[in-house]
């Protein structure tokens, strides 16, 4: 991996001080944070507090008014393209091409990666047959429910076989039962030594994956720390609680 | 790893426009349409006034309709990018290694393509209905690097556009800023004097319309217009495009 990831004791990113400003509203306010190697970590918080914005900055597509961040040792700023070759990245907001199959955007978005045909074509295969997509994905995804969508945007950002997976709210608007079944798809990258950054402001998707847990308001980091010693500092049985203690607000409220 | 990449990317633009009937139907009606209207508007009106040796307004009017065929792919340009945008494709091309100006060079490869095939339809049906076109083979050729060229700047602008607008709406409102009077001055409409003709030297068109004019109307490839046009047009299509990615990137990227 990247230059510096062994000065970083295992570290794989490392985040200072950053600070994104959109004209009047600061968006993420001086948050520093370092995420461990292989760790799946929780990046929980409610609407508008800022996880998307700070998602994007460490994949290159916001420049921050302030502070730095390193991912395997790469500034997110100045190594940009390196940065973009090592992760893999589900947005919030799933999108593909509609007119083409999802076949054809899994492959597109490999050779977008740099991947060579036939690895290109044994990847799309091993995680469309895992995922049982084999026949919705020869079909156009113009056609595709919410929840197939999803489900492609989330194999979309595994098809270069990542180190670093960035997922955005991957189970917002799926029924239980798609999310439970995401929720063992996500919990099995982490059996294969990724590290995965997972945000949601559902609560308990949060508590039940995640190693570690940083909750985030207003741009700013509250808490940090595995589900069961935030319980344990705040006397709570879950996350929630330990939000309402903070803030004396509910992560669920206003949306 | 670039040019096989860029490679797909022209491949998807081209796809799309296969796979929606929608997409291929106007792409195929727009030249189509217009070389019709022109035609059975024109073509009955002798040619008097203008110094071509051609007959009738139609033939003297078919270089800059052939050259308005490819300005509008600017707006389809325009369109497409902000779709890509407000779907949120762009983000998720803009999170893969490739370099932004990988994906936009292929926006711009592929609809170069679609706009000289958009102009050599209006030629071809012109042919059909009775144009006989001087020039030959090599005419041909020229006509169709100043036709790319002319696509290169469209893609551009409609590049420009889409940094500015926000939505596909106001994009296409604001490609009829550069379409408009592209069409009325540089594609010959409206150029009746000394004045109109110097409007429509500010218009890149108008050096394809002149250009396409000596080429089909007299056969004199060797004409030092043609030459002096090609040099212009070069440089108004790499100014144009150069600011269209920058802009763009920047819009992208604050
Ligand atoms: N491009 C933008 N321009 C202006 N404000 C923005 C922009 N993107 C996000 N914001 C604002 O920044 C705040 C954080 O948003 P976001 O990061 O999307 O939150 P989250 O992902 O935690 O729901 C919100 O108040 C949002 O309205
Ligand atoms: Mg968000």
């Amino acid at each position: 991996m990247g230059n510096g990831s062994a000065a970083q004791n295992g570290n794989v990113i490392v985040i200072k001080d950053l600070v994104k400003q959109f004209d009047d509203i600061t968006a993420v306010n001086g948050l520093s944070l370092e995420i461990r190697k292989g760790e799946m970590f929780g990046f929980l918080g409610p609407n508008g507090a800022g996880k998307t914005t700070t998602i994007s900055m460490l994949c290159g597509l916001l420049e921050p008014t302030r502070g730095t961040a390193q991912i395997a040792g790469y500034d997110i700023g100045r190594e940009t393209q390196k940065v973009k070759g090592l992760i893999g990245v589900c947005p919030q907001q799933a999108a593909v091409f509609p007119f083409l199959t999802g076949l054809e955007n899994l492959r597109l978005f490999g050779s977008l990666h740099g991947m060579e045909t036939p690895a290109i074509k044994q990847r799309v295969e091993t995680l469309v047959n895992q995922a049982g997509f084999a026949d919705a994905a020869k079909r156009k995804t113009k056609g595709y429910s919410g929840g197939m969508m999803r489900q492609l945007n989330l194999m979309i950002a595994l098809v270069s076989d990542p180190e670093i997976v960035f997922l955005d709210e991957p189970t917002v608007g799926m029924d239980a039962r798609a999310r439970r079944r995401t929720w063992e798809y996500i919990g099995a990258l982490k059996d294969q030594g990724k590290t995965v950054i997972l945000t949601t402001h559902y609560i308990e998707e949060a508590q039940a994956l995640s190693d570690r847990v940083a909750i985030i308001d207003y741009g700013e980091l509250i808490a940090l720390g595995t589900p069961e010693a935030l319980m344990e500092e705040h006397e709570a049985n879950d996350l929630e609680t330990v939000f309402l203690n903070i803030t004396g607000r509910r992560i669920m409220e206003g949306l | 790893m670039n040019m096989r990449t860029m490679a797909a990317l022209v491949a998807v633009e081209l796809k799309k426009l296969y796979r929606a009937p929608m997409n291929l139907s106007v792409m195929l009606l727009m030249p189509i349409g217009l070389t019709l209207v022109f035609y059975f508007a024109l073509s009955g009106v002798s040619n008097d006034y203008y110094p071509t040796p051609v007959t009738n307004h139609f033939e003297y009017l078919l270089p800059g309709v052939m050259g308005y065929a490819v300005i509008y792919m600017g707006m389809m340009v325009a369109l497409s990018l902000s779709e890509y945008r407000s779907s949120g494709l762009l983000k998720r091309v803009e999170v893969t290694p490739v370099p932004p100006a990988i994906y936009l060079g292929s926006h711009i490869i592929a609809n170069m393509i679609i706009a000289v095939v958009q102009a050599l339809i209006v030629l071809l049906l012109a042919w059909i209905l009775g144009f006989d076109p001087q020039g030959g083979v090599v005419g041909l050729l020229l006509a169709s690097l100043f036709l790319a060229l002319l696509g290169v700047t469209a893609v551009g602008l409609g590049m420009l556009v889409a940094a500015v607008a926000k939505d596909s709406g106001a994009a296409s409102g604001l490609s009829a800023i550069f379409i408009v009077p592209m069409m009325m001055f540089g594609a010959l409409l409206a150029v009746f004097d000394e004045t109109t003709r110097t409007i429509a030297r500010f218009m890149p068109n108008y050096y394809v319309s002149e250009s396409l004019s000596v080429i089909f109307h007299t056969g004199r490839l060797s004409d030092p217009i043609i030459g002096r046009n090609l040099l212009i047009l070069t440089a108004i299509s790499l100014v144009i495009v150069t600011a269209g990615i920058q802009l763009f990137k920047r819009a992208e990227f604050k």
